[in-house]
């Protein structure tokens, strides 16, 4: 290869490293800290955030065009000029297609201009979705922003890991005392992917940072939520029984909590409690209904986001004994039949007989998954809810009814809390071993190979780059022990040019020439660095692979390392001995004391 | 040509050396024991501090407010509904007393703090209990001071909590930083509730508004007893791929030279731990399985030295080459130690906690890989090899020759 290829490889991998490295930096750098909490919070906050935000902005819209028409916007407002000259276009055609003169588009877009623009009956609410468009689209770049970058693992930024143990032999032992279990691993399977939901929406509504969620291994579950968190309330969240059951809706209370709603857009403080509680029956609470959004997650039903009912619980979640999705004979509609015990029958019985016409709520864990009417009373405890659904909510709907009966104990098996400023001392620890390890290792270089200990440092430095780049590439975390990783990977990759910087000395006290000397080294010393790391990288590699938590971290920095400096010594040194050799015409070496 | 120094007459004064450190580590080990951290015992380890509540703050409103307390001051974050986005610090530099404080937070919307005590702002400045949200809300979020004449200590610590078994208490920091660490070891079903009970104990003591938790950890028995197992697995799965890939790469008994360098390493690492009773834990088992990687490294150059060194250099036995070799990349063993332990070094001098023992059991590990890729690689070898004659003066190398030689030594 020659050096223009090899140089232009070199760029190449320069420029999507700095691609790659992009995001972390927007993100730690560039977006201010508020903005950032708005990304990490939920889906569900930032529509509300949204929403509220449209409403304000379009009000004030409306009053400067009221007092006066002629105002001109400030820049930030380009959005919207955008979406009138938009507008205008489309109410054009629409004169066109009618064959009536368009009325023409105003030179000036000022604010009277704008809110012109916005037509028909929808106008304000048109007029609000591009606000709130807007808004969404900034905090939804911050969240990818946030996806794509390197995360700080706990230990760094602070917070709480928990690992939970799900106990699925007794889940399956309680399971066969009732019921027939055909095959026990699928079930195991199915009971776990439950209880993995259960908590991650019982996590969601804590309203926490970005928390993450996922199974460990077979019957472990992983939680980690950075930032503080109060480990308590976590707790009793993580350990407390899945809640269902039956309540009747309150549509007085209902319209009236929905009124308030569409008047303000927001009905809860930050505690979850109701800012105007007088809205409110004492008999009533009022909850979100929700629904699973395209992505599975939950997401408020537009248009009747929340729903009141009543306090007084009509039927226990736990009379439920199974629950199954099949289709009407006559209509084919999805419909989700339910069989309830004895008891549960009776008591079902009579609450029906007595609630005609009225609707009946399935709240899980505080939250609306179903309201359906009352048709007659219903006897004997075989359930049927019907209608109005698609074949994924009827799916849904069993999902809520079967977490009454399929109990899966938890256990914490380990907790971990971190305090915040614990994490900040780590990473002002991290930097400064980083840095002064560093400093340490290239001015040492320097010393001891001169010249040549240039082209090391150099090495090293891009080295550090690329390592940081693929970390955020691969969205992996960054703890203590993967920056730990980092700075052995500094001491250890220097290896790769030491083996090199060595064997040319050893060209030239044979009597080589500079360019002679530089070829049969880099091709003596090619097998000595490939195999020393590419057992190292087998190491390291195993070790990502298999070891948790701290050990993870610190092995794939490893590994990270173990390639880039390859890299780094075979290819950018390489270059950089060839530059100085054929073009800038040097004869002799700087590669250390007493040998030139 | 260099000078060739003759390594091989310290081997055998080198594997006495090993063997003896080696022998006296398990006895060590036998008789002390290994002092396993939390990762591999069931347990809880919890680090408090007694301090002084200052504030107690509140909110009530919609937006989020989060407040974080750091070197340099404290934040105020809000964002969402109902407040403009902005982030409010309150730098040290600008506020003198607790009251000055309070009334700067108090000047954000909705956000209250109520004055528990007045005092001057320490330099250290403020902190939160870690254990607590730092989104505010109806529930007080404390901000303390740490005491200025700690009269509590490591004993008053171990008597509130001699209730429990297996408790051990230590106090870290210096006495305006003072924070105690809190160890115990659980076992079956107690452990469910030895944090809250532990907690309790010390709240009802020293006064709730006088305990800052720092960080606590928790393991579960069964969790460690997987680690342990899992653990186990780990290194000897990555023994035996290293293993195989040399075997490859080389000849089955230099492969066989560089694992014995690595276990080498290993034990004389797990030696040294014993010796000092340094914790074992996750970290200190990474630290062993990075030297693994960096003893094979150092291992795989001097091998492959040896190898190219058998087709070119005029030598009359194995001894003469392999001491050769040795020589030739002693320069390139020295230096690769010595940048990695800068590298090492720092880590030990700017870390604290896990990290400090990680580099500390690192450092040894160093110079262990570095010496028995040297002699213990090099006393192994020439053991197996002791008799391979090299007859002809290898003038014109060829690949051919090598492998004829291979296959007499077996």
């Amino acid at each position: 290869m020659n050096k223009r290829s090899r140089f232009i490889i070199i760029l190449v991998v320069l420029a999507v490293c700095f691609a790659f490295l992009w995001p972390s930096i927007s993100w730690y750098a560039r977006t201010p800290k508020d903005q950032q909490t708005l990304a990490l919070g939920s889906l569900e906050k930032i529509k509300d955030y949204t929403v509220v935000k449209a409403k304000e902005e379009s009000d004030k819209l409306i009053a400067l065009a009221k007092a006066n028409p002629e105002t001109a916007l400030d820049p930030s407002y380009d959005y919207l000029v955008k979406a009138a000259k938009k507008n205008y276009k489309e109410n054009a055609k629409a004169y066109k297609a009618a064959g009536l003169e368009a009325p023409k588009t105003p030179e000036v877009m000022n604010v009277g201009a704008i809110l012109d623009s916005f037509t028909g009956n929808s106008a304000l609410a048109d007029l609000r979705a591009v606000i709130e468009g807007r808004y969404r689209d900034e905090i939804l770049a911050a969240k990818k922003r946030y996806n794509s970058s390197v995360k700080l693992g706990l230990d760094l930024s602070g917070g709480m890991n928990i690992i939970v143990h799900a106990d699925l032999d007794a889940a399956l032992a309680s399971q066969k005392k009732d019921n027939e279990v055909a095959d026990e691993a699928q079930f195991k399977k199915d009971a776990m992917a439950q209880a993995i939901e259960t908590l991650t929406g019982r996590i969601d509504k804590f309203g926490l940072t970005s928390p993450v969620i996922r199974q460990q291994g077979e019957d472990r579950i992983y939680i980690e939520i950075p930032g503080a968190a109060d480990s308590e309330s976590v707790n009793t969240i993580i350990m407390g029984k899945g809640i269902l059951n039956f309540r009747l809706v309150d549509e007085n209370a209902t319209a009236a909590v929905m009124n308030y709603y569409r008047q303000n857009g927001i009905l809860f403080n930050s505690d979850g409690k109701l800012l105007d509680p007088s809205i409110l029956p004492a008999d009533c609470d009022v909850m979100g209904f929700y629904e699973k959004d395209d992505y599975g997650l939950d997401q408020l039903v537009r248009g009747a986001e929340y729903i009141a009912v009543k306090k007084e619980i009509a039927l226990d979640g736990k009379h439920v004994k199974s629950a199954q999705v099949s289709a009407d004979q006559t209509t084919n509609q999805p419909e989700v039949n339910f069989v309830l015990d004895s008891e549960g029958a009776q008591i079902f019985a009579d609450f029906t007989g007595a609630h005609v016409n009225e609707r009946l709520a399935i709240v899980s864990d505080n939250k609306i998954k179903s309201a359906a009417t009352i048709r007659q009373a219903i006897n004997g405890g075989q359930v049927s809810l019907s209608g109005g659904f698609s074949v994924e909510e009827a799916q849904n709907i069993q999902k809520v009814l079967q977490t009454a009966w399929l109990e899966v104990p938890l256990e914490v098996e380990s907790q971990q809390v971190v305090g915040a400023s614990l994490g900040e001392a780590a990473i002002k620890q991290g930097m400064n071993a980083l840095t002064w390890g560093l400093a340490a290792v290239l001015v040492f270089m320097i010393l001891y190979y001169m010249g040549a200990g240039f082209n090391a440092v150099v090495a090293q430095v891009l080295n550090m780059y690329i390592m940081f780049s693929v970390l955020s590439a691969f969205n992996l975390t960054l703890t203590l022990s993967s920056i730990a990783g980092m700075i052995l990977t500094v001491g250890m990759s220097v290896d790769a040019n030491v083996i090199i910087f060595e064997r040319i000395k050893e060209e030239l006290r044979n009597g080589k020439s500079r360019a002679a000397a530089v070829a049969s080294g880099f091709d003596n010393a090619f097998w000595a660095i490939m195999d020393s790391n590419i057992t190292t990288f087998i190491a390291a590699a195993f070790l990502s692979k298999l070891g948790t938590g701290s050990i993870q971290g610190f092995a794939v920095s490893l590994a990270i390392g173990v390639c880039s400096s390859v890299f780094t010594a075979l290819v950018v040194s390489r270059l950089m001995f060839d530059f100085n050799t054929d073009v800038m015409n040097r004869k002799t070496m700087s590669i250390g004391w007493g040998v030139k | 040509m260099k000078k060739v120094i003759q390594f091989s007459k310290f081997f055998p004064v080198a594997v006495v050396l090993s063997a003896v450190i080696i022998i006296a580590g398990i006895v060590s080990t036998a008789t002390r024991g290994i002092n396993f951290g939390l990762d591999f015992k069931p347990g809880m380890i919890e680090e408090i501090k007694i301090a002084t509540t200052v504030l107690e703050v509140t909110y009530n409103g919609t937006a989020t407010v989060s407040l974080e307390a750091n070197d340099d001051g404290v934040q105020l974050v809000v964002s969402g509904i109902g407040e403009e986005n902005r982030t409010v610090s309150i730098p040290y530099t600008e506020v003198s007393t607790v009251s000055e404080l309070a009334a700067k937070i108090n000047g954000v919307n909705g956000v209250s703090a109520h004055i528990k005590n007045e005092k001057a702002l320490p330099k250290a400045g403020l902190f939160v209990n870690s254990g607590s949200s730092k989104n505010l809300g109806e529930k007080p979020l404390n901000l303390f001071v740490a005491d200025e004449n700690a009269s509590v200590t490591a004993d008053d610590i171990r008597d509130t909590l001699k209730a429990f078994n297996d408790v051990d208490v230590k106090a870290l920091g210096s006495d305006d930083e003072r924070s105690f660490q809190i160890r115990m070891g659980v076992t079956g079903d107690e452990g469910k509730t030895i944090q809250a009970d532990a907690n309790k104990a010390l709240t009802d003591k020293f006064g709730a508004d006088k305990v800052a938790f720092v960080k606590s950890d928790f393991i579960g028995a069964q969790f460690s007893q997987t680690l342990i197992r899992d653990s186990i697995i780990l290194v000897l799965a990555t023994l035996v791929l290293i293993f195989i890939y040399s075997a490859i790469r080389f000849h089955w008994d230099f492969a066989l030279a560089a694992v014995i360098a690595i276990v080498h390493d290993a034990l004389i690492m797990v030696s040294f731990i014993s010796f000092i009773q340094m914790e074992f834990s996750t970290t200190t088992l990474a630290a062993i399985l990075t030297i693994i990687g960096y003893s094979i490294n150092a291992t795989v150059v001097i091998l492959d030295r040896v190898r190219s060194d058998i087709k070119v250099v005029e030598a009359k036995t194995f001894k003469e080459v392999l001491n050769s070799a040795l020589s030739s990349t002693l320069s390139r063993s020295i230096i690769t130690t010595l940048t990695t332990l800068f590298a090492v070094l720092a880590l030990f001098f700017f870390t604290t906690g896990t990290i400090h023992d990680f580099s500390l059991a690192l450092t040894v590990g160093l110079i262990s890989g570095c010496y028995s890729s040297i002699f213990i690689a090099g006393a192994f070898i020439l053991a197996v090899r002791k008799n391979q004659k090299f007859q002809t003066i290898a003038a014109n190398p060829n690949v051919s020759q090598f492998k004829a030689e291979e296959s007499d030594s077996e």
